[in-house]
């Protein structure tokens, strides 16, 4: 990669494919700990969570428990790709930087 | 878009943090039921123990067996959901996470009969110590939570060896099983 991702660049939507991208492939993590674990208010996180599925990098699920709409986020393998590449030319940075 | 080196530091250290913490918000979601459960059967067991200490044998059999079986069911619905529904991955969970409780309550029985004879209190407070001694252990991998929750049991267990010895079956179900219980409800929390 000679070009960071835009896509994955943002420091938010970097949290958020960090976050997903431990669990495993067919787990889902609920919008409220997602929104605590990488530290955004709704507005930024739903912002962010809308681009990075029109990217084909994350599935959202919404669906209601009861009467209490409740979204779903999972990454998709194009997503943890991207952010394995990602983090890839990173260390590659890094590396250099380090010694 | 150009990113210096300083930078792409900046985002691994962001990119460490997150997952570390990603990781062990999932280990503690997915130990959550299996503590809330074993806690209720604690409660159960020791009041009973307490009330009835000729009984106690049965009802720690009856209460391990069905301790074990939800362990299985609990385990298999999430090893299905981990490999999105395939079921006989679901299975394989739920066999190993139940063989794991076998074997706790096995080694248990031996432990028993290899010393042999203990006085009643020995009974209750063995289980306890060990569980509690185990769960510090993992606790300085898996967090806080479960280190926290591993020294309240140790100092139930010991504690109200030495020191309360009347209720003790009482105190361990409220105490023990107490923690076991409120750290499982904490785990589900962020």
């Amino acid at each position: 990669m000679e070009q960071p991702d835009p896509m994955i660049h943002q420091p938010v939507r970097l949290k958020i494919l960090s976050a997903l991208r431990v669990l495993p492939e067919a787990e889902m993590l609920d919008f409220v700990r997602l929104k605590q674990i990488v530290q955004a208010t709704d507005g930024n996180l739903g912002a962010h969570i809308s681009t990075l599925e029109s990217a084909h990098y994350i599935q959202v699920e919404k669906s209601f428990a009861g009467r209490k709409p409740c979204t779903r986020i999972r990454i998709s393998a194009a997503g943890r790709r991207a952010f394995e590449d990602y983090v890839a030319f990173l260390k590659a940075l890094i590396g250099p930087a380090a010694a | 878009m150009e990113i210096s080196p300083q930078e792409a530091a900046r985002q691994m250290r962001d990119v460490e943090h997150t997952t570390k913490l990603s990781k062990r918000l999932y280990g503690y979601h997915r130990t959550s039921p299996f503590l809330i459960l074993w806690g209720l059967i604690w409660c159960a067991g020791y009041a009973a123990t307490d009330v009835s200490p000729a009984m106690a044998g049965w009802v720690w059999l009856v209460l391990d067996c069905l301790g074990i079986a939800v362990t299985f069911v609990i385990a298999r619905r999430m090893g299905k959901k981990d490999t999105a529904g395939d079921a006989a991955s679901g299975r394989i969970a739920g066999l190993r996470t139940a063989g794991l409780c076998l074997i706790a309550v096995a080694g248990l029985y031996a432990l028993y009969a290899v010393t042999g004879p203990l006085l009643g209190r020995q009974y209750l407070c063995v289980p306890v110590l060990l569980t509690g001694i185990i769960y510090m252990a993992v606790g300085l991998w898996q967090g806080l939570r479960m280190l926290l929750c591993g020294a309240v049991v140790f100092a139930a267990a010991l504690g109200g060896y030495f020191y309360m010895a009347a209720h003790y079956g009482l105190l361990l179900g409220i105490l023990g099983g107490g923690a076991l219980i409120l750290t499982g409800l904490w785990m589900r929390r962020v």
